[in-house]
This record gives C-alpha cells, sequence and structure tokens, in this order.
C-alpha cells in the first residue's frame, strides 16, 4: 500500500477511537451530574444552579424545582441543596476536565485505550 | 423496607448464566453494596461450583427447554444458535424476596454506584428507555420504536420496583402478554414472532399509561449503554472495560473503546464468559 | 362575550364536507357545551340540523362555484361568524375531549394559530414534507386548520388583507414565494402565512412554548414512520369502541384529530357510534 495513504489510514483510525473515547467520557460526564435529592433527581445544569441561587437572593427558605421525571419536588432547606448542586457540578466537571486533558494527549490507539 | 438485586439464570448449554450471575454479584456487592438473590433452574451447578456465599437467598426454578431460538453472535464472523430462555421474567414479582428490588440481567456489569441511589426514589417503577449503542456504527433505531408504527421501546434489562399493589397488576398483564404473544405481536406490529421480555414490558408500560404516552414507567439514571453480540469484550480491569466493536462497512475488523466507572449491557455471551473465567482464575 | 366554533362546509363532485361536519358536530356534543355553527349552501340532512347553533349561507356570493377545493370563500369566515369569539376548525376534525380549558389561553389573543401539530403518538410532529415553501421561504409555520379570532380591529384588518391575498393569490405568491416552491394551488395555510409576514405579526398570533391548543394531523409523513405509504388508513388501523374512544394504531385519540382522507368517513363506523352516543 501506498505509505501515504497507510499513515492517512492510522490517522482516520486514531480520530475514530478518540471521537469514540471522547463521547463516552461525555456520557460518563452526564452520569456524574446527576444528583438525588428527596428521592427525586435532577441533572445539574448551570441554569439550575442560577436559578437556584436567584431563590436564595430572593430570601426564600423553601422552593419547588421540577426534577429530571417532570415531577415537582419541594426543596426545604435550599443553601444545602444549592451546596450539593454546586458540589455535583464541580466535582464531575473537575473529572471531566481531567479525564479530557489525559485524552488529548495520547498519540496512539493503544495509549487512547491503556493497552499494554 | 428490604432492599436487593435480584438475578434470573437458566444455562442453555451453550452460556453459563450462573457463572455470570455469580460475577455480577461479586461486582454488586462491590459497587453497590446490596444483597443478590438469584432464581436458577440449576442450583446444584450453583452450589457444587460457585458456592453459595454470593447470593443472600437461592430461589429453585424448574427446569425447561425453551423453543425459543435465536443466534448468538461472538464477534462479527461467528455465531451459535441456541435456546433463548427468558420466559417467565415477571414471575420476578412474586420470586423476589425484597420488598424493593433492582432486576438486572446478568450481562448487565456493573461499574458504578450509580444505581444505589434508585432505592430512595419517589417513583415505584424505574426502567431504561433512553439508550446508547457505545460503538455508535449501527442504526439505533430498532430500540427507539418496538416497531415502526408502534410503541415506545424499554430495555428491560435493568428495572427497579417496589412491591405494590399497582405493580403487581403490571407484572401479571406482563405474564398476561407473554402468554398471549402471538396476539400482541401481532397488535403491536411486530414482525418477529421471537417473544422478547423488551417487547412485552414496553406493551405493558403502554397499557398501564392508557394507550397513551404516559408516566407510570420513570426513568433509572443515566443511559441504558449498550454493546452488542457483535462487539467483543476484550479486557476488564476493576472498573475499566476494553472492547473492540464492530467497524462499520469493514466486515471482520474492529475499533477499540475503553469505558471507566460505567455501566454496560455487554451482548455478547462468549466474550463475557472468558473474561470471567480469567477473572475467576485470577482469584 | 359569545363563544362557538364555525366551519366551513362546501361540497364538490367527489367529496361530502357537510357530513364530515356533521360529525365533527356530533363529537363535539358529545364532550363540549360551545356552539358550533356552519357556513353552507349546501343541504344538511334533517336529523343533523339540531347539532348547529346556526346555519349560515355563504355571504357576498360564491367565489369558489367552478373551483374543486372550494377554499376561496374561506376569508369570510370572519365576517359570516355569530360569535365574539370563534375557533375555525376544519371539517375533516373530531374532537376527543373537552377543550373548554382552550378559550381561557385563547382570550389572551386577538387572533391565534397553532404553528406545531402533533402525530397519532401525541408527540409534536415533523412536518417538513409538506412545508417545503413554509421554509424554503421563511414563512411564519401557520396551520389555518384550527384558528381562533375575537371580533377586533386586528382581527378585521388580517382578514382583508387574507380577502385580498386569496382573491390575488397568485401574484402574491409571484411576490412572496421563490419560484422553486411556489404551490400551483391557492392553500389557505400559505396565503395566511402571508399575510402575517406583511403585518408582521406572528408573534402576536402564535406561541412556541405551549403544545395547546392544537391538532393531530394525520398526514402520512407527519407520523414519524420509516416506511410510509400514500394513505395512512392503510398503514395503521383504527378501532373505535362504543363510547367513542378511538384508537389509531395502538395510541388513544384525544384532541382534536384531524383525519385528513376523506374517506374516513366510509371505512369506519364513526358516524353510526356517535349517532347512537347522541341519540341523533
Amino acid at each position: 500500500m501506498d505509505e501515504r495513504l497507510e499513515k492517512a489510514l492510522d490517522f482516520s483510525n486514531y480520530m475514530l477511537t478518540l471521537n469514540n473515547q471522547k463521547r463516552l467520557l461525555a456520557e460518563k460526564y452526564q452520569e456524574g451530574l446527576i444528583y438525588f435529592h428527596n428521592g427525586s433527581q435532577f441533572t445539574v445544569t448551570r441554569e439550575l444552579i442560577t436559578f437556584v441561587s436567584v431563590m436564595i437572593s430572593a430570601e426564600q427558605d423553601e422552593v419547588v424545582v421540577i426534577d429530571d421525571n417532570s415531577i415537582p419536588c419541594l426543596v426545604n432547606d435550599i443553601n444545602e441543596f444549592y451546596g450539593e448542586l454546586l458540589n455535583t457540578y464541580t466535582t464531575a466537571s473537575n473529572d471531566y476536565y481531567t479525564e479530557y486533558t489525559k485524552l488529548k494527549k495520547n498519540r496512539s490507539v493503544e495509549k487512547l485505550v491503556n493497552y499494554d | 423496607m428490604t432492599k436487593g438485586v435480584f438475578l434470573i439464570a437458566k444455562n442453555n448449554g451453550y452460556v453459563d448464566y450462573v457463572k455470570q450471575a455469580v460475577f455480577l454479584a461479586r461486582r454488586i456487592k462491590k459497587y453497590l453494596d446490596m444483597p443478590v438473590s438469584i432464581a436458577t433452574d440449576s442450583v446444584e451447578y450453583l452450589e457444587n461450583i460457585f458456592g453459595v456465599d454470593d447470593f443472600d437467598k437461592i430461589i429453585k426454578l424448574d427446569y425447561v427447554d425453551s423453543s425459543n431460538m435465536k443466534y448468538f453472535f461472538d464477534g462479527t464472523l461467528s455465531k451459535k444458535a441456541a435456546s433463548f430462555k427468558n420466559a417467565n421474567r415477571a414471575d420476578v414479582y412474586k420470586l423476589s424476596p425484597y420488598d424493593e428490588t433492582i432486576i438486572m440481567d446478568t450481562d448487565y456489569i456493573i461499574s458504578n454506584d450509580l444505581l444505589k441511589s434508585v432505592f430512595d426514589s419517589t417513583s415505584d417503577f424505574l426502567i431504561y428507555k433512553k439508550s446508547t449503542d457505545i460503538a455508535k456504527v449501527r442504526d439505533e433505531i430498532e430500540f427507539e420504536k418496538i416497531s415502526d408504527t408502534s410503541i415506545d421501546f424499554y430495555w428491560a434489562t435493568v428495572i427497579f420496583f417496589r412491591k405494590t399493589k399497582t405493580n403487581k397488576i403490571f407484572f401479571n398483564l406482563v405474564n398476561h402478554i407473554e402468554e398471549e404473544w402471538s396476539h400482541y405481536r401481532r397488535v403491536y406490529q411486530i414482525t418477529s414472532s421471537l417473544f422478547r421480555n423488551d417487547f412485552a414490558f414496553s406493551i405493558a408500560i403502554h397499557i398501564m399509561n392508557g394507550f397513551q404516552t404516559g408516566s407510570f414507567a420513570q426513568q433509572l439514571p443515566g443511559n441504558m449503554m449498550y454493546t452488542t453480540d457483535k462487539d467483543i469484550l476484550w479486557q476488564l480491569t476493576d472498573d475499566e472495560m476494553m472492547f473492540l466493536v464492530e467497524k462499520k462497512d469493514y466486515l471482520g475488523e474492529y475499533t477499540a473503546l475503553k469505558t471507566t466507572g460505567q455501566n454496560i449491557h455487554v451482548m455478547n455471551k462468549f466474550s463475557l464468559g472468558r473474561i470471567i473465567d480469567k477473572e475467576f482464575a485470577n482469584e | 362575550m359569545s363563544k362557538g366554533i364555525v366551519v366551513f362546509a362546501q361540497n364538490n363532485d367527489t367529496d361530502n364536507y357537510v357530513d364530515q361536519a356533521c360529525l365533527l358536530a356530533m363529537t363535539l356534543k358529545l364532550h363540549n357545551d360551545t356552539p358550533i355553527s356552519i357556513v353552507t349552501n349546501d343541504t344538511i340532512p334533517d336529523e343533523y340540523k339540531c347539532l348547529f347553533d346556526k346555519i349560515i349561507p355563504i355571504p357576498f356570493g360564491d367565489a369558489a362555484k367552478n373551483t374543486e377545493w372550494k377554499i376561496e370563500n374561506r376569508w369570510k369566515l370572519y365576517y359570516c361568524s355569530p360569535y365574539k369569539e370563534t375557533i375555525i376548525m376544519d371539517t375533516d376534525m373530531m374532537v376527543l375531549q373537552n377543550i373548554d380549558i382552550w378559550w381561557k389561553f385563547l382570550s389572551k389573543y386577538e387572533m391565534f394559530f397553532t404553528n406545531k401539530v402533533l402525530n397519532y403518538r401525541g408527540d409534536v410532529a415533523d412536518t417538513k414534507y409538506y412545508r417545503k415553501t413554509f421554509i424554503d421561504n421563511d414563512l411564519p409555520n401557520l396551520f389555518s386548520g384550527l384558528h381562533y379570532f375575537r371580533k377586533c380591529e386586528f382581527a378585521q384588518e388580517f382578514y382583508h388583507w387574507l380577502e385580498y391575498v386569496m382573491n390575488n393569490w397568485e401574484t402574491f405568491y409571484e411576490q412572496q414565494l421563490i419560484a422553486a416552491s411556489r404551490p400551483k394551488h391557492m392553500s389557505i395555510d400559505v396565503c395566511a402565512a402571508i399575510v402575517a409576514r406583511i403585518l408582521d405579526c406572528e408573534d402576536t398570533i402564535t406561541n412556541n412554548i405551549t403544545k395547546f391548543p392544537s391538532f393531530t394531523h394525520m398526514k402520512p409523513y407527519c407520523q414519524g414512520w420509516n416506511k410510509v405509504q400514500t394513505n395512512w388508513q392503510d398503514q395503521i388501523g383504527v378501532y373505535i369502541s362504543k363510547d367513542g374512544s378511538l384508537k389509531i394504531g395502538n395510541y388513544l385519540q384525544t384532541g382534536v384529530l384531524h383525519y385528513t382522507e376523506k374517506d374516513f368517513l366510509e371505512k369506519t363506523s364513526v358516524i353510526e357510534i356517535y349517532r347512537n352516543l347522541i341519540n341523533v
């Protein structure tokens, strides 16, 4: 096979694997953003964090938040809820950043999938 | 309220579901820290080969040969026809010794504690509808609806339920659908005559919702992530799995893929069996 | 304020729109107290006259005498509606639930057009297949099959423009639409969309967030199927029970159903069932 073509195919294989790994990492990140409160499931988003923050600024003690399954949930301790949301977001995002950075540094298919 | 995970294992001569169940039970203990019970038609085999320590309760099922046959692939180039013993899954409602149960297929490999939180859910019935083929080279449309003109597809692979009157009605309905499968598959425009629990559960959910989209079944957290039996589980170390997934348009070729800390439904039971053998040999 | 539904029915050589309107009136009677009036020059069977609040002849002459689709008179509905608040419906519709709550929502508008329709599964339908003209010309995605107006200055102006556009549709099509996606026939939806563009009122007559008021639109390519047949009735079954509840395929239908196919009345026992239900 022409060496140029071989190199191109090698690279395309690498890109295929890299894109797959990025996609799986994104899925894992989405799972990491899931937070459970009083039996309700919330996916922590920047919008949710901002909304709760606004409620705190408005000096609300409790708030009704709609969960991932469209079920309303009464949050009694809004400050604790806010803290947990932030914690969930920062933990998941930091892990995502760390893993993503590692991925970008791996220059071969074997390194991408940790195959020794 | 008692809580636990319930597995069903019925060997078919080619696939050792009991071995898979033992392996999964150990991972459930590690990642979910929950008791695991099993219903199996191979109790003596379990006791003699693996022992009983991995299970909270062992329930004996009658051995029944199944006429349900299907192809089990081991990668893209190898397949075997074998009986698919998936009958009476809905009996799990009365078989489970727990008030709150997660039913799990034995080829669903746990690698995180995400499912632990479902026991605190306000919903009494949780199931996966959203799914992700981690290979992303195949048409995933067969897992969106049970047929082109019919209803939403739900995965019967992992289900959480509480023992309630409503759920009892639901599981009895699934049993009824299974008994009258030749009728229901026509009503729901399913061309294959092979009975599948996914279809039966999907139909039952649709009926419980009053024949509309509804809220009887809520979503388990995350997505049902899966590989098919045309992919190969190559390596498993703690919470890391490496797969060779089929390469689009290149029969017999694969792309490598690694998952970390993610629960995956590994449909290639042969490759899973080989990995389990390696794990057990190392212990 | 008086409220009611108005339906326009003008038969042609092949289709009996009056019969369709009568079925619509029957379904409305079963679930709602809302009056319905019919605008028609055709004869209504005696046994069905009681279904209608008023039977109104087509005013200002018949602009559709020599045409097949008979839509040329549709702009007159504003002027012949006897109600202060009116919902206009197509004849090939069925009302399958109480829709009184829609009036509360609609009263906030001077005019309202739905800009999204549903498929038989209850999901918002993908209508791209039928809406090439709208997409290519960036027209407001209006569905005039179900729309509302309150008698007021704005609504009158809208209908005045609608009259003008419909009576000169070829000229307006040439001016407003690119040649490649210019329909060869007049469409009431396209004309209404052109008026909305001229008056720049899309934002005030539609709502992008709410799913209702709307209707289930049974055009085959809107149903989310991979393999599509010409007629939806050839692809899935229709099941009507004695209490009037209707399933299409495996889905129970609610809200407003726009069955679209003219032979729906012949192929199903729907008229007989509803006649029994409301004793007509």
